[in-house]
């Protein structure tokens, strides 16, 4: 699980890139009803968290990882993952 | 008597639209690009953006009476090089508003869904419309740099998509991007009364007056190098929030810097 430090992050990248207040960013609140965000912004949200947490996302590889990405938990959890691989394949 | 013209003439409008669209495509269109390719030497792309544009401006001209214009500020708008058009979106037929844009080598992004119209589609692929809901952040971006080196410019719609209450919607960032990266000015195009024209959820359009303003234009270099793109994007955002008398957007940057 995402250390509180980082969830944090997580959060201020998202009240800074989409405009959220801060009381919606529960673990359990949807990217998508509570929060209003869509596909279009899946583009912004990655490009933001690829730069908060300077890893990669590879379309071809995270795709579906990114398609099931519900709530901000999930997100949490992608982000964990992601740095997980970073760290194992540096060079990457 | 009176009413009774009022619906004819009226309903005269969208077969009036067709038949010109038909004249269009059958006569000026192969002339237009082959005229552009062979003469002009442009490539192919880019002749089927000034062809579309040409079918935009040739329309809204000849709907008078139907759709009066009003148009400020085309003076503002930059010359001597590309740009970043940004538009606000009310209405499905903003696009065809667009096309007063006074620069004839338009990029436009659109959503996935669009290029699945048939005939629409096919045209859209081949006038290299971009698909920013399924294109990569760096794609875009490494694209937008040779787009640019050949002189093109791109229209974005911010918002994404249409509004369905006439207010302005949150705004995405990838227009601001690629006009941070590339420092190109970015042009606030305002389009006021095309709500009018074709509310949400109405497909065939009615007589109504359209305004179409060019706010001053914006330079990324304005604004500090770290987090640029994002406040432009605020920036430009609130000025068309302060031109259409909307509420401002306020943000959590730290150290936000307006111009």
């Amino acid at each position: 699980m995402l250390e509180q430090e980082d969830a944090d992050r997580v959060k201020r990248v998202l009240m800074e890139e989409f405009e959220l207040e801060e009381d919606v960013l529960r673990p359990q609140a949807s990217l998508y009803t509570d929060m209003g965000l869509d596909s279009l912004d899946s583009v912004d949200l990655v490009v933001a968290l690829e730069r908060e947490f300077k890893f990669k996302v590879v379309r071809a590889v995270d795709e579906e990882r990114i398609r099931a990405i519900r709530t901000l938990e999930d997100l949490y959890g992608f982000i964990e993952t992601k740095r997980r691989e970073a760290q194992a394949n540096p060079g990457a | 008597m009176k009413t009774c013209l009022f619906y004819l003439f009226h309903a005269f409008y969208v077969p009036y639209l067709l038949a010109l669209t038909l004249l269009y495509f059958f006569l000026f269109f192969p002339a237009i690009v082959a005229g552009y390719c062979l003469i002009g030497r442009d490539h192919l792309d880019d002749a089927m953006r000034r062809m579309a544009q040409f079918y935009g401006r040739y329309l809204l001209r000849l709907s008078w009476p139907w759709i009066r214009l009003r148009t400020v500020g085309f003076e503002r708008f930059p010359s001597g090089g590309p740009c970043v058009v940004v538009c606000n979106h009310r209405c499905y037929l903003d696009i065809f508003f667009s096309a007063l844009i006074p620069q004839t080598n338009l990029l436009v992004a659109v959503r996935s869904w669009p290029l699945r119209i048939p005939f629409m589609g096919w045209f859209m692929r081949r006038a290299g419309y971009l698909d920013v809901e399924t294109l990569s952040m760096d794609t875009l971006l490494s694209h937008s740099e040779a787009m640019i080196k050949r002189g093109v410019s791109y229209l974005f719609f911010p918002e994404g998509h249409r509004s369905r209450d006439g207010r302005l919607q949150r705004f995405r960032s990838g227009a601001f991007r690629i006009a941070a990266q590339n420092n190109l000015p970015v042009v606030p195009f305002c389009i006021e009364g095309t709500e009018k024209v074709a509310p949400y959820g109405r497909l065939l359009p009615r007589p109504a007056e359209v305004r179409i303003e060019i706010l001053d234009p914006i330079r990324p270099d304005t604004f500090p190098e770290e987090k640029r793109a994002l406040l432009l994007r605020r920036h430009v955002e609130n000025v068309f929030r302060a031109h259409l008398g909307e509420e401002l957007v306020s943000g959590v940057l730290e150290n936000e810097t307006e111009p």
